[in-house]
Protein backbone atom coordinates (compact mmCIF):
# COMPACT_ATOMS: atom_id res chain seq x y z
CA UNK A 1 0.00 0.00 0.00
CA UNK A 2 1.52 3.15 -0.96
CA UNK A 3 1.33 6.33 1.50
CA UNK A 4 -0.91 8.24 -0.92
CA UNK A 5 -3.77 6.13 -0.61
CA UNK A 6 -4.34 7.40 2.69
CA UNK A 7 -5.92 10.26 0.98
CA UNK A 8 -8.14 7.36 0.14
CA UNK A 9 -12.12 8.35 1.68
CA UNK A 10 -14.35 4.49 2.08
CA UNK A 11 -14.32 3.15 -1.18
CA UNK A 12 -17.15 3.62 -3.17
CA UNK A 13 -18.16 1.59 -5.75
CA UNK A 14 -19.69 3.79 -8.23
CA UNK A 15 -18.81 7.99 -8.60
CA UNK A 16 -21.57 10.71 -8.07
CA UNK A 17 -19.74 13.00 -10.29
CA UNK A 18 -21.30 16.74 -9.50
CA UNK A 19 -21.17 17.98 -12.88
CA UNK A 20 -23.35 15.95 -15.45
CA UNK A 21 -20.42 16.36 -18.08
CA UNK A 22 -16.83 15.40 -18.32
CA UNK A 23 -14.64 18.38 -18.48
CA UNK A 24 -11.31 17.87 -16.72
CA UNK A 25 -9.61 16.27 -19.60
CA UNK A 26 -10.26 19.24 -22.01
CA UNK A 27 -9.25 22.33 -19.61
CA UNK A 28 -6.49 23.62 -21.02
CA UNK A 29 -3.38 24.46 -19.10
CA UNK A 30 -4.27 27.46 -17.55
CA UNK A 31 -7.10 26.69 -16.05
CA UNK A 32 -5.58 23.14 -14.97
CA UNK A 33 -2.72 25.43 -12.82
CA UNK A 34 -5.38 27.29 -11.53
CA UNK A 35 -7.36 24.55 -10.17
CA UNK A 36 -3.73 22.74 -8.50
CA UNK A 37 -3.05 25.68 -7.07
CA UNK A 38 -6.06 25.44 -4.73
CA UNK A 39 -5.47 21.88 -3.79
CA UNK A 40 -2.80 20.52 -0.80
CA UNK A 41 0.17 18.84 -1.60
CA UNK A 42 -1.14 15.45 -0.47
CA UNK A 43 -3.64 16.08 -3.40
CA UNK A 44 -1.64 17.17 -5.79
CA UNK A 45 0.90 14.08 -4.96
CA UNK A 46 -2.14 11.66 -6.16
CA UNK A 47 -3.06 14.22 -9.16
CA UNK A 48 0.91 14.08 -10.32
CA UNK A 49 0.27 10.25 -10.88
CA UNK A 50 -2.89 10.56 -13.10
CA UNK A 51 -1.32 11.46 -16.30
CA UNK A 52 2.34 12.80 -18.05
CA UNK A 53 0.17 16.37 -18.62
CA UNK A 54 -0.59 16.44 -15.09
CA UNK A 55 2.80 15.64 -13.98
CA UNK A 56 4.47 18.05 -15.74
CA UNK A 57 2.12 20.85 -14.47
CA UNK A 58 2.49 19.74 -10.63
CA UNK A 59 6.10 19.86 -11.15
CA UNK A 60 6.41 23.09 -12.30
CA UNK A 61 4.32 24.48 -9.61
CA UNK A 62 5.86 22.69 -7.17
CA UNK A 63 9.44 24.23 -8.75
CA UNK A 64 8.25 27.26 -8.15
CA UNK A 65 6.93 27.21 -5.36
CA UNK A 66 8.73 25.09 -3.34
CA UNK A 67 12.36 26.44 -2.54
CA UNK A 68 13.00 25.15 1.00
CA UNK A 69 11.81 21.85 2.75
CA UNK A 70 11.88 21.20 6.52
CA UNK A 71 12.14 17.68 7.31
CA UNK A 72 11.82 16.20 10.51
CA UNK A 73 11.16 12.49 11.64
CA UNK A 74 11.90 13.07 15.16
CA UNK A 75 8.42 11.79 17.40
CA UNK A 76 6.14 11.95 14.33
CA UNK A 77 3.70 8.96 13.74
CA UNK A 78 2.28 9.77 10.52
CA UNK A 79 3.01 12.05 7.77
CA UNK A 80 1.88 15.73 8.16
CA UNK A 81 2.47 17.85 5.54
CA UNK A 82 2.31 21.80 5.82
CA UNK A 83 2.54 23.99 2.39
CA UNK A 84 3.64 27.60 3.15
CA UNK A 85 3.35 28.99 -0.62
CA UNK A 86 4.15 32.56 0.51
CA UNK A 87 7.32 31.52 2.03
CA UNK A 88 8.32 28.56 -0.88
CA UNK A 89 8.72 26.33 1.67
CA UNK A 90 7.40 22.71 2.61
CA UNK A 91 7.30 21.96 6.43
CA UNK A 92 7.07 17.40 6.62
CA UNK A 93 7.09 15.44 9.69
CA UNK A 94 7.14 12.06 9.11
CA UNK A 95 7.89 9.43 10.71
CA UNK A 96 11.98 7.97 9.56
CA UNK A 97 9.73 4.42 7.95
CA UNK A 98 8.64 6.12 5.90
CA UNK A 99 10.85 4.91 2.78
CA UNK A 100 7.74 6.03 -0.24
CA UNK A 101 6.99 9.34 0.90
CA UNK A 102 10.53 9.96 1.58
CA UNK A 103 11.59 8.79 -2.06
CA UNK A 104 8.85 10.32 -3.76
CA UNK A 105 10.11 13.73 -1.78
CA UNK A 106 13.31 13.59 -3.07
CA UNK A 107 12.29 13.02 -6.27
CA UNK A 108 10.02 15.60 -6.87
CA UNK A 109 11.97 18.54 -4.74
CA UNK A 110 15.92 17.20 -5.77
CA UNK A 111 16.67 19.47 -8.35
CA UNK A 112 15.08 22.48 -7.18
CA UNK A 113 15.17 23.67 -3.13
CA UNK A 114 17.88 25.54 -1.92
CA UNK A 115 17.42 25.45 1.68
CA UNK A 116 16.91 22.32 3.19
CA UNK A 117 16.14 22.02 7.45
CA UNK A 118 16.82 17.79 8.66
CA UNK A 119 17.78 16.00 10.94
CA UNK A 120 21.03 13.94 11.03
CA UNK A 121 19.29 10.44 10.59
CA UNK A 122 17.71 11.49 7.23
CA UNK A 123 20.83 11.91 5.63
CA UNK A 124 23.03 9.71 7.01
CA UNK A 125 20.01 7.05 6.38
CA UNK A 126 19.18 8.71 2.68
CA UNK A 127 21.05 5.54 0.80
CA UNK A 128 18.45 3.56 2.05
CA UNK A 129 15.55 5.18 0.36
CA UNK A 130 15.29 3.89 -3.18
CA UNK A 131 15.71 6.98 -5.36
CA UNK A 132 15.14 6.54 -9.21
CA UNK A 133 17.76 9.15 -10.43
CA UNK A 134 21.70 9.05 -11.71
CA UNK A 135 24.06 7.31 -9.90
CA UNK A 136 26.40 10.35 -10.32
CA UNK A 137 23.98 13.23 -9.41
CA UNK A 138 23.56 14.74 -6.79
CA UNK A 139 20.87 14.30 -4.36
CA UNK A 140 20.31 17.90 -3.48
CA UNK A 141 22.71 19.35 -6.09
CA UNK A 142 20.48 22.70 -6.24
CA UNK A 143 20.66 22.86 -1.96
CA UNK A 144 22.72 26.34 -0.80
CA UNK A 145 21.99 26.47 2.76
CA UNK A 146 21.81 23.57 4.94
CA UNK A 147 20.40 23.12 9.07
CA UNK A 148 20.73 19.81 10.64
CA UNK A 149 19.40 19.11 13.92
CA UNK A 150 21.79 16.45 15.94
CA UNK A 151 20.53 14.23 18.45
CA UNK A 152 22.40 11.63 19.55
CA UNK A 153 24.46 10.39 17.02
CA UNK A 154 26.03 7.08 17.05
CA UNK A 155 29.11 6.38 15.62
CA UNK A 156 28.25 4.05 12.72
CA UNK A 157 25.90 6.92 11.62
CA UNK A 158 29.01 9.36 11.39
CA UNK A 159 30.64 6.72 9.44
CA UNK A 160 27.98 6.19 7.14
CA UNK A 161 27.33 9.80 6.75
CA UNK A 162 30.84 10.46 5.96
CA UNK A 163 30.90 7.93 3.19
CA UNK A 164 27.32 9.64 1.65
CA UNK A 165 28.10 13.06 1.96
CA UNK A 166 29.57 14.05 -1.37
CA UNK A 167 26.46 12.24 -3.23
CA UNK A 168 24.16 15.01 -0.83
CA UNK A 169 25.23 18.19 -1.74
CA UNK A 170 27.75 20.54 -4.00
CA UNK A 171 28.81 23.09 -2.80
CA UNK A 172 27.13 24.80 0.16
CA UNK A 173 27.30 28.13 1.26
CA UNK A 174 25.80 28.41 4.63
CA UNK A 175 25.36 25.65 7.17
CA UNK A 176 24.37 25.48 10.83
CA UNK A 177 25.02 22.20 12.94
CA UNK A 178 22.36 22.33 15.73
CA UNK A 179 24.31 20.42 18.07
CA UNK A 180 22.07 18.86 20.79
CA UNK A 181 25.33 18.10 23.41
CA UNK A 182 22.96 15.80 25.90
CA UNK A 183 25.79 13.98 27.28
CA UNK A 184 29.53 13.37 27.06
CA UNK A 185 29.02 10.38 24.59
CA UNK A 186 27.65 12.22 21.81
CA UNK A 187 30.84 14.98 21.76
CA UNK A 188 33.37 13.10 20.02
CA UNK A 189 30.62 11.93 16.66
CA UNK A 190 29.76 15.76 17.16
CA UNK A 191 32.83 17.28 16.85
CA UNK A 192 33.80 14.52 13.69
CA UNK A 193 30.43 16.06 11.55
CA UNK A 194 31.39 19.34 12.20
CA UNK A 195 35.03 18.61 10.59
CA UNK A 196 32.89 16.60 7.87
CA UNK A 197 31.39 19.59 6.81
CA UNK A 198 34.01 22.03 7.68
CA UNK A 199 36.75 19.85 5.22
CA UNK A 200 33.64 19.72 2.46
CA UNK A 201 32.45 23.07 2.46
CA UNK A 202 35.70 25.50 3.00
CA UNK A 203 34.01 27.99 2.00
CA UNK A 204 30.46 27.92 3.66
CA UNK A 205 29.69 29.92 6.31
CA UNK A 206 28.61 27.57 9.41
CA UNK A 207 26.71 28.10 12.56
CA UNK A 208 27.29 25.97 15.50
CA UNK A 209 24.73 26.02 18.32
CA UNK A 210 25.29 24.29 21.00
CA UNK A 211 22.20 22.91 23.08
CA UNK A 212 22.97 21.76 26.78
CA UNK A 213 22.51 21.97 30.13
CA UNK A 214 25.13 22.58 32.22
CA UNK A 215 28.50 24.74 30.72
CA UNK A 216 30.90 21.21 31.81
CA UNK A 217 29.20 19.77 28.38
CA UNK A 218 29.56 22.82 26.50
CA UNK A 219 33.15 23.00 27.30
CA UNK A 220 33.96 19.34 26.68
CA UNK A 221 32.30 19.91 23.33
CA UNK A 222 34.67 22.99 22.20
CA UNK A 223 37.55 21.15 23.33
CA UNK A 224 37.15 18.21 20.76
CA UNK A 225 36.06 20.67 18.14
CA UNK A 226 39.16 21.09 15.31
CA UNK A 227 40.27 24.39 14.94
CA UNK A 228 37.74 26.37 12.98
CA UNK A 229 36.13 29.75 12.02
CA UNK A 230 32.68 29.64 12.22
CA UNK A 231 30.38 32.58 11.25
CA UNK A 232 28.68 32.23 14.64
CA UNK A 233 28.69 30.10 17.73
CA UNK A 234 25.21 30.04 19.96
CA UNK A 235 25.73 28.64 23.15
CA UNK A 236 21.95 27.76 24.63
CA UNK A 237 20.95 26.53 27.63
CA UNK A 238 18.22 23.75 27.71
CA UNK A 239 18.05 23.71 31.53
CA UNK A 240 15.54 26.31 33.16
CA UNK A 241 16.76 27.72 36.38
CA UNK A 242 19.97 29.29 34.76
CA UNK A 243 22.91 26.86 35.73
CA UNK A 244 26.55 29.23 35.69
CA UNK A 245 28.18 29.53 32.60
CA UNK A 246 32.50 30.99 32.90
CA UNK A 247 33.14 33.17 30.38
CA UNK A 248 37.30 32.76 31.31
CA UNK A 249 36.48 29.11 30.77
CA UNK A 250 35.26 30.16 27.42
CA UNK A 251 37.84 32.28 26.28
CA UNK A 252 40.59 29.71 27.13
CA UNK A 253 39.19 27.53 25.41
CA UNK A 254 38.57 29.09 22.28
CA UNK A 255 41.98 30.31 22.25
CA UNK A 256 43.75 27.17 22.97
CA UNK A 257 41.37 25.31 20.33
CA UNK A 258 42.01 28.25 17.97
CA UNK A 259 38.36 28.30 17.36
CA UNK A 260 37.64 32.11 16.39
CA UNK A 261 33.69 33.05 15.88
CA UNK A 262 32.70 36.29 14.22
CA UNK A 263 29.49 36.31 16.15
CA UNK A 264 28.86 34.83 19.87
CA UNK A 265 25.78 34.43 21.41
CA UNK A 266 24.46 33.27 24.62
CA UNK A 267 20.93 32.35 25.97
CA UNK A 268 19.52 31.30 29.17
CA UNK A 269 22.99 31.65 30.95
CA UNK A 270 23.73 33.14 34.33
CA UNK A 271 26.97 34.59 32.91
CA UNK A 272 29.77 35.26 34.92
CA UNK A 273 34.00 35.92 34.54
CA UNK A 274 36.76 36.72 37.12
CA UNK A 275 37.19 40.07 35.64
CA UNK A 276 41.20 38.79 34.25
CA UNK A 277 41.15 36.94 31.85
CA UNK A 278 39.82 38.90 27.98
CA UNK A 279 36.18 38.44 28.25
CA UNK A 280 37.20 36.91 23.96
CA UNK A 281 40.36 35.21 23.07
CA UNK A 282 40.15 37.53 19.68
CA UNK A 283 38.63 40.23 17.86
CA UNK A 284 35.33 39.52 17.47
CA UNK A 285 32.28 41.09 15.80
CA UNK A 286 29.13 40.49 17.53
CA UNK A 287 28.64 39.33 20.81
CA UNK A 288 25.11 38.76 22.28
CA UNK A 289 23.69 38.28 25.49
CA UNK A 290 20.35 36.73 25.27
CA UNK A 291 17.99 36.38 28.34
CA UNK A 292 20.91 35.63 30.80
CA UNK A 293 21.80 37.09 34.20
CA UNK A 294 24.86 38.81 34.48
CA UNK A 295 26.63 37.68 37.85
CA UNK A 296 28.38 40.50 38.30
CA UNK A 297 28.37 43.58 36.00
CA UNK A 298 31.55 44.87 37.45
CA UNK A 299 33.69 41.67 36.90
CA UNK A 300 32.19 41.77 33.16
CA UNK A 301 33.66 45.41 32.60
CA UNK A 302 36.73 44.50 33.97
CA UNK A 303 36.90 41.63 31.27
CA UNK A 304 36.10 43.63 28.70
CA UNK A 305 38.93 46.04 30.01
CA UNK A 306 41.53 42.91 29.86
CA UNK A 307 40.73 41.92 26.53
CA UNK A 308 41.43 45.66 25.21
CA UNK A 309 44.44 45.94 26.94
CA UNK A 310 45.89 42.27 25.34
CA UNK A 311 44.75 43.54 21.78
CA UNK A 312 45.71 47.15 22.23
CA UNK A 313 48.41 47.94 20.45
CA UNK A 314 52.33 47.97 22.11
CA UNK A 315 53.39 51.21 20.92
CA UNK A 316 53.01 53.70 18.80
CA UNK A 317 54.44 53.13 15.64
CA UNK A 318 56.51 55.88 14.14
CA UNK A 319 56.81 55.63 10.21
CA UNK A 320 59.19 57.90 8.68
CA UNK A 321 58.17 58.00 5.08
CA UNK A 322 61.09 59.65 3.05
CA UNK A 323 59.74 60.54 -0.48
CA UNK A 324 62.00 60.01 -2.92
CA UNK A 325 63.48 63.11 -4.48
CA UNK A 326 63.08 62.94 -8.23
CA UNK A 327 65.21 64.42 -10.45
CA UNK A 328 63.97 67.72 -10.71
CA UNK A 329 63.97 68.89 -14.83
CA UNK A 330 66.81 71.28 -15.00
CA UNK A 331 64.51 74.21 -16.45
CA UNK A 332 62.33 74.30 -12.95
CA UNK A 333 63.29 75.08 -9.78
CA UNK A 334 63.96 72.76 -7.52
CA UNK A 335 61.20 71.80 -5.17
CA UNK A 336 62.46 71.92 -1.32
CA UNK A 337 62.95 67.96 -0.19
CA UNK A 338 60.38 66.68 1.62
CA UNK A 339 60.33 64.81 4.68
CA UNK A 340 57.34 63.53 5.84
CA UNK A 341 56.93 62.20 9.32
CA UNK A 342 53.55 60.60 10.30
CA UNK A 343 52.84 58.97 13.32
CA UNK A 344 50.52 56.07 12.45
CA UNK A 345 48.52 54.62 15.26
CA UNK A 346 48.21 51.26 13.95
CA UNK A 347 44.48 50.93 13.65
CA UNK A 348 43.05 47.58 15.31
CA UNK A 349 39.84 46.23 14.92
CA UNK A 350 38.05 47.32 18.43
CA UNK A 351 38.23 43.76 20.40
CA UNK A 352 34.28 43.71 20.64
CA UNK A 353 32.80 45.24 17.03
CA UNK A 354 28.98 45.18 18.89
CA UNK A 355 27.86 44.46 22.13
CA UNK A 356 23.94 43.23 22.00
CA UNK A 357 22.04 42.55 25.33
CA UNK A 358 18.59 41.52 24.57
CA UNK A 359 15.78 39.69 26.21
CA UNK A 360 15.03 39.24 29.81
CA UNK A 361 18.00 39.78 31.80
CA UNK A 362 19.13 40.73 35.18
CA UNK A 363 22.23 42.76 35.57
CA UNK A 364 23.45 41.89 39.02
CA UNK A 365 25.38 44.74 41.15
CA UNK A 366 22.91 47.13 38.88
CA UNK A 367 19.80 46.40 40.36
CA UNK A 368 19.23 49.01 42.46
CA UNK A 369 18.63 51.41 39.25
CA UNK A 370 15.59 48.91 38.62
CA UNK A 371 15.16 49.66 34.58
CA UNK A 372 17.56 51.83 34.20
CA UNK A 373 20.22 49.10 34.66
CA UNK A 374 20.88 48.70 31.22
CA UNK A 375 21.90 52.22 30.55
CA UNK A 376 24.34 52.00 33.03
CA UNK A 377 25.61 48.83 31.76
CA UNK A 378 25.88 50.82 28.09
CA UNK A 379 27.94 53.82 29.86
CA UNK A 380 30.32 51.87 32.01
CA UNK A 381 30.78 49.32 28.57
CA UNK A 382 31.27 52.41 26.47
CA UNK A 383 33.63 54.16 29.01
CA UNK A 384 36.34 51.49 28.52
CA UNK A 385 35.90 50.09 25.08
CA UNK A 386 34.81 54.46 23.35
CA UNK A 387 34.70 52.19 19.76
CA UNK A 388 32.17 49.92 20.48
CA UNK A 389 28.82 49.46 19.71
CA UNK A 390 26.21 48.91 22.56
CA UNK A 391 22.54 48.10 21.96
CA UNK A 392 20.56 47.46 24.94
CA UNK A 393 17.47 48.08 23.22
CA UNK A 394 15.94 45.15 23.54
CA UNK A 395 15.99 44.05 27.01
CA UNK A 396 13.36 43.83 28.95
CA UNK A 397 12.53 43.19 32.91
CA UNK A 398 10.19 41.08 34.91
CA UNK A 399 8.45 43.51 37.09
CA UNK B 1 -33.15 21.46 -22.41
CA UNK B 2 -31.73 24.02 -24.30
CA UNK B 3 -31.98 27.49 -22.66
CA UNK B 4 -34.71 29.80 -24.25
CA UNK B 5 -32.14 32.69 -25.53
CA UNK B 6 -34.92 34.37 -26.74
CA UNK B 7 -36.06 35.83 -23.09
CA UNK B 8 -33.15 35.65 -21.38
CA UNK B 9 -31.50 38.21 -19.73
CA UNK B 10 -28.73 38.48 -21.96
CA UNK B 11 -31.66 38.74 -25.34
CA UNK B 12 -30.80 41.15 -27.38
CA UNK B 13 -34.59 43.30 -27.59
CA UNK B 14 -33.91 44.69 -24.00
CA UNK B 15 -34.52 48.08 -23.03
CA UNK B 16 -32.54 51.13 -24.72
CA UNK B 17 -31.99 52.81 -21.67
CA UNK B 18 -29.54 50.49 -20.21
CA UNK B 19 -26.03 50.53 -21.66
CA UNK B 20 -25.58 47.02 -23.21
CA UNK B 21 -22.49 45.38 -24.86
CA UNK B 22 -23.28 43.77 -27.83
CA UNK B 23 -21.90 40.19 -28.46
CA UNK B 24 -21.84 37.63 -31.50
CA UNK B 25 -21.56 34.37 -30.44
CA UNK B 26 -20.50 31.22 -31.96
CA UNK B 27 -23.40 30.34 -33.91
CA UNK B 28 -24.05 33.79 -34.95
CA UNK B 29 -27.04 34.54 -32.11
CA UNK B 30 -26.93 38.41 -30.87
CA UNK B 31 -26.53 39.46 -27.19
CA UNK B 32 -26.45 42.09 -25.04
CA UNK B 33 -24.75 42.33 -21.52
CA UNK B 34 -24.83 45.76 -19.34
CA UNK B 35 -21.65 47.63 -19.08
CA UNK B 36 -20.66 46.68 -14.87
CA UNK B 37 -21.46 42.96 -15.97
CA UNK B 38 -19.61 42.88 -19.35
CA UNK B 39 -16.89 44.60 -17.78
CA UNK B 40 -15.89 41.39 -15.24
CA UNK B 41 -14.71 40.26 -18.55
CA UNK B 42 -11.01 41.01 -19.08
CA UNK B 43 -11.49 40.87 -22.82
CA UNK B 44 -14.23 42.95 -22.96
CA UNK B 45 -12.92 45.21 -20.82
CA UNK B 46 -9.18 44.89 -23.42
CA UNK B 47 -11.27 45.36 -26.50
CA UNK B 48 -12.98 48.58 -25.37
CA UNK B 49 -9.44 50.29 -24.31
CA UNK B 50 -7.84 48.82 -27.75
CA UNK B 51 -10.97 50.51 -29.46
CA UNK B 52 -10.33 54.16 -27.64
CA UNK B 53 -14.35 53.11 -25.87
CA UNK B 54 -14.24 54.95 -23.37
CA UNK B 55 -18.06 56.88 -22.95
CA UNK B 56 -21.42 55.08 -22.74
CA UNK B 57 -22.35 56.70 -25.72
CA UNK B 58 -19.99 55.09 -27.87
CA UNK B 59 -20.86 51.58 -26.16
CA UNK B 60 -24.39 52.13 -27.39
CA UNK B 61 -23.05 52.24 -31.12
CA UNK B 62 -19.98 49.76 -30.83
CA UNK B 63 -20.38 47.17 -33.41
CA UNK B 64 -21.18 43.70 -31.87
CA UNK B 65 -18.01 41.88 -30.66
CA UNK B 66 -17.82 38.49 -31.98
CA UNK B 67 -16.41 35.96 -29.32
CA UNK B 68 -16.11 33.15 -32.01
CA UNK B 69 -14.76 30.53 -29.19
CA UNK B 70 -18.26 31.06 -27.27
CA UNK B 71 -21.58 28.87 -27.90
CA UNK B 72 -24.90 31.06 -27.24
CA UNK B 73 -25.44 28.08 -24.88
CA UNK B 74 -21.90 29.00 -22.52
CA UNK B 75 -23.03 32.78 -23.69
CA UNK B 76 -26.64 32.11 -21.78
CA UNK B 77 -24.76 31.07 -18.35
CA UNK B 78 -22.09 33.68 -19.19
CA UNK B 79 -24.46 36.08 -18.85
CA UNK B 80 -26.18 35.20 -16.01
CA UNK B 81 -23.43 34.42 -13.79
CA UNK B 82 -22.07 38.31 -14.34
CA UNK B 83 -25.56 39.75 -14.20
CA UNK B 84 -25.20 38.28 -10.91
CA UNK B 85 -21.71 39.39 -10.25
CA UNK B 86 -21.68 42.72 -11.72
CA UNK B 87 -21.95 44.78 -8.21
CA UNK B 88 -19.45 42.25 -6.38
CA UNK B 89 -16.03 44.05 -6.13
CA UNK B 90 -13.46 43.74 -8.43
CA UNK B 91 -11.92 39.66 -8.29
CA UNK B 92 -8.88 39.49 -6.48
CA UNK B 93 -6.91 36.24 -7.71
CA UNK B 94 -3.70 36.27 -6.01
CA UNK B 95 -5.75 37.72 -2.55
CA UNK B 96 -8.47 35.92 -1.67
CA UNK B 97 -9.25 36.86 1.47
CA UNK B 98 -10.65 40.08 0.15
CA UNK B 99 -12.78 38.13 -2.26
CA UNK B 100 -15.99 37.55 0.34
CA UNK B 101 -18.93 36.35 -1.01
CA UNK B 102 -21.72 36.57 1.77
CA UNK B 103 -23.94 33.03 2.08
CA UNK B 104 -26.51 34.07 -0.48
CA UNK B 105 -24.18 35.14 -3.34
CA UNK B 106 -22.56 31.57 -2.30
CA UNK B 107 -25.82 29.80 -2.29
CA UNK B 108 -26.28 31.24 -6.21
CA UNK B 109 -22.93 30.41 -7.13
CA UNK B 110 -23.45 26.59 -5.97
CA UNK B 111 -26.85 26.32 -7.44
CA UNK B 112 -25.84 28.18 -10.27
CA UNK B 113 -22.50 25.24 -10.59
CA UNK B 114 -25.30 22.92 -10.23
CA UNK B 115 -27.78 23.41 -12.85
CA UNK B 116 -25.13 23.84 -15.16
CA UNK B 117 -25.44 21.26 -18.33
CA UNK B 118 -22.24 22.47 -20.11
CA UNK B 119 -18.43 22.00 -19.77
CA UNK B 120 -18.53 25.56 -22.55
CA UNK B 121 -18.36 27.55 -19.38
CA UNK B 122 -15.06 26.59 -18.72
CA UNK B 123 -13.86 27.44 -22.08
CA UNK B 124 -16.04 30.29 -21.96
CA UNK B 125 -14.59 31.66 -18.61
CA UNK B 126 -11.19 31.29 -20.01
CA UNK B 127 -11.51 32.91 -23.18
CA UNK B 128 -13.15 36.24 -22.05
CA UNK B 129 -11.20 36.00 -19.04
CA UNK B 130 -14.06 36.41 -16.25
CA UNK B 131 -11.34 35.92 -13.27
CA UNK B 132 -14.13 35.02 -10.35
CA UNK B 133 -15.93 32.82 -12.80
CA UNK B 134 -13.13 30.75 -13.63
CA UNK B 135 -12.05 30.38 -10.24
CA UNK B 136 -15.19 29.41 -8.85
CA UNK B 137 -15.26 26.82 -11.77
CA UNK B 138 -11.52 25.83 -10.66
CA UNK B 139 -12.43 25.63 -7.16
CA UNK B 140 -15.11 23.24 -8.01
CA UNK B 141 -12.93 20.97 -10.12
CA UNK B 142 -10.62 20.68 -7.31
CA UNK B 143 -13.17 20.12 -5.11
CA UNK B 144 -14.39 17.29 -7.30
CA UNK B 145 -10.63 16.22 -7.10
CA UNK B 146 -9.78 16.25 -3.56
CA UNK B 147 -10.40 12.90 -1.68
CA UNK B 148 -9.75 10.54 -4.56
CA UNK B 149 -7.49 8.23 -5.51
CA UNK B 150 -5.24 8.15 -9.06
CA UNK B 151 -7.28 5.67 -10.15
CA UNK B 152 -10.64 6.73 -9.16
CA UNK B 153 -9.96 10.29 -10.95
CA UNK B 154 -8.52 8.35 -14.33
CA UNK B 155 -11.82 6.68 -13.99
CA UNK B 156 -13.89 9.57 -13.45
CA UNK B 157 -12.57 11.78 -16.00
CA UNK B 158 -11.28 9.56 -18.33
CA UNK B 159 -7.64 10.50 -18.09
CA UNK B 160 -5.24 7.91 -20.16
CA UNK B 161 -2.80 6.67 -17.76
CA UNK B 162 0.13 7.21 -19.94
CA UNK B 163 3.56 6.37 -18.10
CA UNK B 164 5.39 3.18 -18.76
CA UNK B 165 4.77 0.62 -15.58
CA UNK B 166 8.72 1.09 -14.52
CA UNK B 167 7.67 4.94 -14.35
CA UNK B 168 4.43 3.97 -12.20
CA UNK B 169 6.40 1.86 -9.79
CA UNK B 170 8.85 4.79 -9.04
CA UNK B 171 6.86 7.15 -8.49
CA UNK B 172 4.44 5.22 -5.30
Amino acid sequence: MSWRSSVRGPAKPSFACPFPFRVVPSIPDVVLRRIFSMMSYKELCACEAVCRRWQTIIQQQMKRDIHEISLESIGSYNVNIMWQKGLKRLTVSCPPSSPDFLAGLIRRHRASIARLTTDFRFLCTIESIRVNKDEKRKYFGKAEELWVLVVCPKEEDVVRFESVEERIFNELTGITLQLMVSSKFVITSNARILQIFAQRHPQAQITIELHADNANLIFAQLEAFPACNPLKIKIICTDFNLPRFKLDTLSEILSAQRIAAKIITFRDWTLCCDGITPVVPGPLDTFRISSCTIESVDALVDSFKAAVKKMAPKKVVKKVVKKKAEAPPLDEEPKPKKKVVRKVLKKRPPVVKRVEVAGQCTLRGLDFLHHKAHTELENRLAACVPTMEIDTSEIYYWD
Amino acid sequence: MAPNFEEAPGSSKRLKEEILYRFHSKEGHEFTMEKAAAELSGVVKQISQDLGIDDDESIRNMKPIPLINVSSEAFHYVVKWCEQHKTMPPWEQDKWWLNERDEEMKKWENEFLGGLTSEQLFDAANYMDIKCLLDKCAETVAGMIKGKSVEEIREIWELENDFTPEEEEAMK
